[in-house]
């Protein structure tokens, strides 16, 4: 989008209003809100766009919910990591047919659109995990070479899908790389 | 209920104990910093005067502020123990000296202290915690190998707090030290260990990095924030309300949709226009969707929040009242 650019110039400007924030209170508010899956209230939500102390403060608060939902995935048997297998390596890297990278809790598929010449990448969690991933959080899926291949939120499925962001061959690269998922 | 006995029903919220601590220090914190340079030192007047402003701070929040009142209690027990908090925070004085001679801004410079107050609160609560001896001594040496291991490692972990790193320094531990008796080799002890003491894992909230400089996360995209389409929404709409140049070159400038890309430079050159004239135009005309956008945010709020561009709109979340556009 590009007036996302635009938006994020005028939130990059934007002074830091006289009024002191009680920061506990708003924090713990957030935190409430968003453990719980629900959305924040129409006051919290313009407090994050017209204050910066409190934008800051809502990626603080969401960054402790993803650190603490990455250590439940992990302990429930969720992998952060993927390498694509030999075996799937025999599909052509040209092949138009989707190629699926599974991962414990999460599967990647790979899957190039002939028309347009595009690729187009998925995630899919599963649902039970994807389920409890606190209203907010999005996930971000990026090769060991930091290069990004997906960042959003999940649909109601667990799903994400994407065209890749790059020039190239998202299979030629996993023939280098790991795939990362992360939550952010 | 015994200090110890407070910190622990407080239970999750330590990171929230940490920064209502931390909130009500910081504006002291920043005068014993210039305290402490001009003494080269941490005075023993300086540390009284910080610490009676600190409590003063809090007990201020007793009694008023219901909500409030087990965080302030559980704070004042904790800031009993103040000697494990000076320690702390005195450890952290040469490197407030040896920025101060390197130079640079204000906060870099005291950013040392601040995290050595932070230690020094995960040290107090440690003592309160009633955490036994041998518990401090298997977390004292975990401590010093991972800081070790991370440093040998650093471009495998972002953290000690991560899921890798406790299974990779586990099996560390056991290549390497499994004869030692102070330490645990097993992954899901050691995540126990960090969870419960490593600052990297919540006492500070987030982190601490190796120079003992807070880490906060890096600021979200603004498709991420919540309203992001009702602000998407209200910027279209203010748009409308720039100028045809203005709006020309701010289309131009951010590559709005429905304009074929050019750059700055070849659409000044087209329009003839100065660089200068472009800049300030578009600075004007950020100030100006800027102060449109934030009026619609507040006239957006539903009746409730009604109250006519005023902070009082957002109370209790702001101690004050006052214009969101002044």
């Amino acid at each position: 989008m590009t007036s996302d650019r635009l938006l994020a110039a005028l939130l990059a400007g934007q002074p830091q209003p006289e009024p002191p924030l009680d920061a506990e209170r708003f924090v713990d508010d957030v935190h409430s809100h968003l453990s719980r899956g629900a959305d924040l209230p129409a006051d919290l939500t313009a407090l994050i766009w017209l204050r910066p102390d409190a934008r800051r403060l809502y990626a603080e608060v969401r960054h402790d919910l993803a650190r603490s939902f990455a250590q439940r995935w992990q302990s429930r048997g969720g992998a952060l990591t993927v390498e694509r297998l030999a075996a799937s390596g025999e599909t052509p890297d040209q092949d138009s047919a989707p190629e699926e990278i599974r991962a414990r809790g999460f599967t990647v598929t790979t899957h190039l659109d002939r028309t347009s010449g595009r690729w187009l990448i998925s995630l899919v969690l599963e649902p039970e995990m994807a389920g409890e991933l606190p209203q907010g959080l999005a996930v971000e899926l990026r090769d060991s070479g930091d290069l990004l291949w997906l960042r959003g939120r999940l649909d109601r499925l667990g799903g994400l899908d994407a065209w890749w962001p790059h020039d190239g061959n998202p299979r030629r690269r996993l023939t280098i790389h790991q795939l990362q998922l992360a939550f952010i | 209920m015994s200090a110890g006995n407070d910190i622990e029903a407080l239970g999750g919220r330590w990171p929230e104990l940490v920064r209502f601590i931390m909130a009500r220090a910081r504006p002291s914190l920043s005068s014993l910093g210039h305290t402490v340079i001009a003494a080269n030192g941490l005075e023993d007047d300086a540390w009284q005067d910080f610490l009676s402003g600190l409590l003063a701070a809090i007990a201020a929040r007793l009694g008023t502020e219901d909500r409030l009142q087990p965080l302030a209690a559980t704070a004042l027990s904790l800031l009993g123990d103040a000697d494990a908090i000076r320690a702390a925070v005195a450890d952290s004085v040469p490197a407030v000296l040896a920025r101060r001679l390197r130079g640079g801004p204000v906060a870099d410079v005291l950013a040392p202290l601040h995290a050595g107050m932070r230690r020094g609160l995960a040290s107090a609560r440690r003592g309160m915690a009633g955490i036994g001896a041998h518990e401090d001594r298997v977390w004292k040496r975990l401590d010093h190998l991972s800081r070790r291991f991370l440093a040998d490692n650093q471009m495998a972990f972002a953290s000690r707090c991560e899921w890798p790193f406790f299974a990779a320094f586990a099996r560390h531990l056991k290549a390497n030290h499994l004869a030692d008796s102070g330490v645990v080799t097993g992954v899901e002890t050691i995540a126990w260990y960090f969870r419960r003491h490593c600052p990297d894992c919540g006492s500070s909230g987030f982190g601490v990095d190796e120079d003992g400089n807070d880490v906060e996360p890096p600021p979200l995209p603004v498709g991420e924030l919540p309203g992001h389409a009702q602000a998407s929404a209200g910027l279209e709409t203010c748009l409308q309300g720039l100028d045809a140049e203005a709006l020309a070159m701010v289309n131009v400038h951010f590559s709005l949709d429905g304009v074929i890309e050019m750059s700055a430079r070849a659409w000044r050159e087209r329009n003839q226009v100065t660089r200068h004239r472009y800049e300030r135009t578009i600075e004007q005309a950020l100030a100006d969707l800027r102060e449109c956008l934030e009026a619609r945010i507040v006239n957006d709020l539903p009746p409730e929040f009604q109250m006519h561009s005023s902070w009082l709109a957002f109370q209790p979340y702001i101690e004050d009242s006052g214009d969101p556009q002044s």
